[in-house]
């Protein structure tokens, strides 16, 4: 039985649709190997066994193109129901796993990779030390987010988004905030800490109290700081490398150094000289490094400044500043002129999506729609994926002198090595494109979400570092971040892998991440059991080519004789890519290369050495799986149940692949390709 | 659309097998013929089904081994960036927007 709590439920799920794809999405995602007898063949009784679970999310159609979610639901029924009762009262299990904490989590999560946010409790997620808000960021807190005085009378009154036991709604018709303050001045007293710690900011004074403020088109309230006074003290301080503001700055308050967290000595997150934005410097007085971005996208620290606009902006150094209050730097005694809505103090950034707390402030919460153009040399008005900040544009993929993952936009162009012959970029249709290193210039996505053993965490990685409004990832060499420091002995499962070329995400079955199998890239293992891509692009849609690049190694020991890298649906014998007995290469072909060579098909071994493989075909290929012989095939359960697709996979190839490229066209050069693989891995 | 609190959900559901058999359940029943075109010069397809179902082999003998399955089918439209969101969350509702759960479903 999968159990699970009201809790667990994403806050953001309002409709029975959501809640049932939710659901569907959970029970594949944790048995997406439980298979069941739906029907039986009527010919001859044999029973018909397909997945318990499936869901994909598929175009269908034609005429308007429209999205669908489309899902499968297959669960043992106790005979009891027969008594009258509701299907759901007995239901059969499909195991006892848990549901993860990623799943939990609404909008991306605030904290989305370590699992709070939406969770019974940020208790238990080690990093987070502190949460103030005027919105609420944690389901397991149940109390008021402020203690707000009415001046006029100095009456005190608690605050949130919901009322509560001594709290009452923000917009309580009868006892709400507008309504309380019937247009006086209130200002807060308290600022609850929903952390779960109980360590709430407070006042030292009446005059210290910020306002407390509604603006049109925001969802939650904000507090407003005068700059000549207003500030929260903590009760004890803390230490953080990692913090997460709604801000905006007061028109004309840019007259001197204005803090938004302080402390006492100079290792601190404060507001630093000419007006940048965080200035954070050791105790010695030299700026600590930091990855600082403002409405999801990386700033420079030392350049940027604040906006009169709201900021969303999120601040990670490599060494710890104390905190001890909001809106006030200690040393300086100068104070934060402006707004503030949200600050989050967090330590130990393992678990932090910068971008995805952006997303979840950005859509789901205050409603504040941040003006980016600013840090734009570009493009982007519309706070799409495409943002690159300052970035000039010229850092092409194997750098030597790199900006990978703290890219600040100061790249420009000194690379000693740069790749040219970027093949996908005029290579013509490519109808698959993977690879662990990055193919397309242009592209701004990550190459493979992985799965991290022993924890189920899961994280982003590419060649190159990044970010985009949805995802945060970090290179494979990441000194702090890569695939080995974070795996550490664990075994790392590929969750998806990005095609490279715009077409989608690509469901990786059972492969795991090989770190610095090829140098600085990773390879992806299939053990010949189970592995397997399907290109579930859309129902049933096959990757069409007539040219296909790959660098793969079959294993050495152990791959089964008719393992299949490429498959299509079969439409006659020898019309498969398969690697067939012996390990001999079978096609009806135009030319087949390996290492660049042009080789025999029908003697020619399946290399268990990394080579790089190009082959041509006569006739155009329709592959819909990588790594196994895989068919879309019509079911037809029952005449109540309309028909779905299902994917059948067997002849399981067992190996490594760096690449598989597919080309809907013969006009590739095949020297280029082998030039740049070569180049990029290191092949002979 | 049907509307949902977790409130809604009743005390005895306490596995997620349960719970998405619940909500289909209720989406069966409030849009019991909403259907989409999937396939060109296709009849449109239900968008919510779910049904108890006896499984059994064909014996000519009648050894039946019977059991019971819960089988149902979801095809509910996607919000077109639905890529840039977790999945449920670009899930779009069905007409009509104002469906409640009906009561039966509800204890």
């Amino acid at each position: 039985m999968t159990i699970f709590q009201v809790s667990d439920i994403p806050t953001d799920i309002d409709t029975l649709e959501k809640l049932v794809c939710w659901s569907n999405f959970t029970l594949a995602r944790l048995y997406p190997d439980v298979n069941i007898t739906t029907t039986t063949d009527p010919s001859n009784g044999t029973p018909v066994v397909e997945r318990a679970i499936q869901v994909g999310q598929f175009a269908v159609n034609t005429t308007s193109t429209q999205w669908v979610f489309l899902g499968r639901i297959g669960l043992e029924l106790d005979t009891a129901w027969l008594e009258g009762g509701q299907p759901w009262q007995y239901v059969g299990e499909l195991g006892a796993e848990v549901i993860p904490n990623n799943l939990k989590i609404a909008g991306g999560g605030v904290y989305s990779s370590g699992g709070a946010g939406g969770t019974a409790s940020v208790s238990g997620v080690r990093s987070i030390t502190r949460a103030f808000s005027t919105r609420p960021i944690n389901r397991g807190y149940n109390g008021a987010f402020v203690l707000v005085r009415r001046v006029s009378d100095n009456a005190f009154r608690k605050f949130a988004n919901n009322s509560g036991s001594d709290w009452f709604a923000y917009d309580d018709p009868v006892d709400g905030l507008a309504v309380w303050l019937a247009g006086t001045t209130g200002t807060v007293n308290i600022w609850y800490d929903q952390s779960g710690r109980g360590e709430h900011a407070v006042t030292v004074n009446q005059d210290g109290e910020p306002e407390i403020r509604l603006e049109e088109g925001m969802n939650y309230p904000y507090l407003y700081f005068d700059g000549a006074g207003d500030y929260f003290k903590f009760p004890e301080e803390i230490q953080s490398n990692l913090i997460t503001g709604v801000v905006a700055e007061e028109v004309g308050a840019e007259d001197k150094d204005r803090t938004i967290l302080g402390h006492r000595n100079e290792r601190d997150f404060r507001r630093g000289t000419s007006q940048q934005w965080f200035y954070v410097s050791s105790n010695n007085g030299v700026l600590v490094e930091s990855r600082f971005t403002v409405d999801g996208q990386v700033v420079d620290a030392e350049t940027a400044k604040p906006g009169t606009d709201w900021q969303i902006f999120t601040l990670e150094t490599s060494a710890d500043g104390s905190i001890n209050q909001i809106g006030r730097d200690g040393s300086l005694v100068t104070y934060w002129h402006g707004k503030i809505a949200e600050i989050l103090i967090s330590r130990e950034t393992d678990n932090f999506d910068s971008s995805a707390t952006y997303q979840s402030i950005y859509d789901h919460f205050f409603g504040v729609i941040p003006d980016d153009t600013a840090n734009d040399t570009t493009d982007n008005t519309d706070n799409t994926n495409t943002d690159t900040g300052t970035d000039t544009g010229t850092d092409t993929g194997t750098d030597t002198t790199d900006d990978t993952g703290t890219d600040t936009g100061t790249d420009t162009g000194t690379d000693t090595t740069p790749v040219t012959s970027y093949m996908l970029d005029n290579a013509g249709f490519v109808t698959a494109g993977f690879s662990v290193r990055k193919l397309v210039a242009n592209e701004n996505n990550p190459i493979f979400r992985i799965q991290r053993g022993g924890d189920n965490l899961q994280r982003y990685f590419g060649e190159i570092g990044g970010y985009n409004s949805s995802y945060v990832w970090y290179a494979y060499d990441d000194p702090d971040n890569g695939l080995s420091a974070w795996l550490g002995n664990n075994v790392g499962y590929i969750q998806q892998w990005w095609h490279q070329g715009s077409r989608g995400i690509a469901t990786v079955y059972g492969g795991r991440i090989v770190p610095n199998a090829l140098g600085k890239y990773p390879s992806v293992w299939f053990n010949g059991q189970t592995s397997r891509i399907v290109l579930s692009f859309e129902v049933g849609q096959s990757a069409q080519w007539r040219s296909a690049h790959l660098v793969i190694k079959e294993d050495s020991t152990g791959a089964p004789e008719d393992g299949e890298i490429l498959s299509g649906t079969p439409r006659g014998e020898n019309r498969l890519w398969t690697f067939e007995a012996e390990h001999t290469i079978h096609l009806l072909s135009g030319t087949t290369k390996i290492g660049g060579e042009v080789v025999d098909l029908t003697t020619e071994l399946m290399p268990t050495t990394w080579k790089g493989h190009s082959f041509s075909s006569l006739r155009t290929e329709g592959c819909s799986a990588l790594g196994c012989r895989g068919t879309w095939a019509q079911q037809y359960d029952s005449n109540l149940v309309p028909d779905g697709v299902k994917f059948e996979a067997s002849n399981f190839w067992r190996g490594e692949i760096a690449e598989i490229i597919l080309v809907n066209s013969l006009n590739v050069d095949l020297d280029a390709y082998y030039a740049s693989a070569v180049e990029a891995f290191g092949l002979t | 659309m049907v509307a949902f609190a977790l409130e809604n959900i009743p005390s005895s559901i306490n596995s997620i097998e349960a719970l998405v058999v619940w909500g289909q359940s209720i989406l069966a029943n409030v849009h019991a013929t909403s259907a989409n075109t999937e396939r060109q010069g296709e009849p449109p397809t239900l968008n919510a089904t779910l049904a108890p179902f006896d499984i059994r082999a064909a014996d000519p003998n009648w050894n039946y081994s019977v059991s019971y399955r819960v089988i149902g089918r979801l095809s509910y439209p996607l919000a077109d960036d639905y890529q840039a969101r977790r999945l449920w969350e670009a899930v779009q509702p069905l007409e009509p927007s104002d469906a409640q759960i009906p009561p039966q479903f509800l204890n």
